[in-house]
């Protein structure tokens, strides 16, 4: 019998392993028992605070070890999380940046932190939004989560009178990409890279 | 002729910037909206690159003429939480209509990629427009993959 821990990672594992085509619908909430359906009315959508650190950082690094093995750029410090929870804490307090976590149960499901940011030199807009991160708890999908970070995200931003928010979305994870598009968000670029 | 851009090169590159930017505008007017003095601003952008030991601007001079530049810098392009990775990032590069498809460009590249290499850089990223066709033929013609996609989602108005 696999422990709690070994249980996520294995589910990590299967979860990378399904076809594309499964996870669209899962990501779409097509699949939806009546246990997950009961439990999404529990959800809850707050800004973050320190003592969800923890939790998120976990979140966080559960997302980057499958796309580490979809780009072998992306190579994470043995200490990474602690890194990522650093990073994170400065979020909290910073007036340029929304940092929200969405807790079921009193467990931690997800997060979305965006920022305020200049834009390019010399072209409009001169303020705009980037994700700064954005993940959900892989191995318990909830129908909608992630829309419902965004839209909450968004509300901040609208507020601010910024009208656009940039994402970078990993090339290899289509199910990102998905994501994105079907919260109506365009491709602009492409970053590319090249060995010499 | 490639050679290093000078100071008296930067208005003139601030000018061909705002070309550039005009030619993206007709593909996507949304993502390229030029400030009024954008090309002031990218000119004393290049001013400051001159001076600094891990950029690099060169410019094609053809009869007297600046026709195209290329502006590329080394930084590193990971956060706290990764490996650090030194990478050449190509910023811009453009070529007035008329000098295209002479291979100017393909020597743009090569000439800065040296110097990538010459700082021990081993691999360089750049941007490429989505709706630029023209622009991803070349970079195709060049080779390269795409590690990253840069998405743009509208933030309706508040009630």
């Amino acid at each position: 019998m696999p422990l709690p821990f070994e249980r996520k990672r294995i589910a990590i594992a299967d979860f990378h392993r399904l076809s594309i085509h499964v996870l669209l619908v899962i990501m779409r909430g097509d699949i939806l028992s009546p246990e997950r359906g009961s439990r999404i009315r529990f959800m809850k959508i707050r800004a973050a605070e320190s003592s969800d650190l923890e939790p998120a950082s976990q979140l966080w690094f559960d997302r980057m070890n499958l796309l580490q093995q979809t780009d072998w750029q992306i190579k994470l410090l043995p200490d990474a999380k602690e890194d990522w929870r650093t990073k994170a804490s400065s979020w909290i307090a910073d007036d340029q940046v929304r940092f929200l976590v969405a807790e079921n149960n009193e467990e931690l499901i997800g997060l979305i932190a965006v920022g305020l940011a200049k834009g390019m030199p010399g072209l409009y807009p001169q303020r705009k939004a980037a994700l700064l991160d954005m993940a959900v708890d892989l191995h318990a999908t909830h129908r909608g989560l992630g829309k419902q970070l965004l839209d909450m995200a968004k509300r901040w931003l609208s507020a601010k009178n910024v009208t656009e928010l940039e994402v970078d979305v990993p090339a290899h994870y289509p199910v990102e990409t998905a994501f994105w598009r079907t919260q109506g968000a365009e491709l602009r670029f492409e970053r590319r890279w090249l060995r010499i | 002729m490639i050679r290093l851009a000078e100071a008296a090169d930067a208005e003139f590159i601030g000018e061909l910037w705002a070309e550039m930017v005009a030619y993206h505008a007709e593909l996507d007017a949304q993502t390229f909206r030029p400030a009024e003095i954008g090309a002031e601003l990218y000119a004393s952008g290049i001013l400051s690159r001159l001076s600094d030991a891990d950029a690099r601007v060169l410019v094609v001079e053809i009869n007297g003429e600046v026709v195209g530049f290329v502006n590329g810098v080394i930084a590193n392009i990971t956060t706290e939480m990764f490996m650090p990775l030194r990478c050449g990032l190509l910023s811009d590069i453009y070529l007035k209509e008329g000098y295209r498809r002479q291979g100017l460009g393909r020597q743009l590249v090569e000439r800065l990629t040296w110097w990538f290499r010459s700082q021990g850089v081993r691999t360089f990223e750049w941007h490429v427009s989505a709706r630029n066709h023209e622009a991803l033929a070349f970079w195709n013609s060049i080779g390269g993959e795409t590690t990253m996609m840069r998405m743009r989602a509208a933030i309706p108005e508040e009630d």
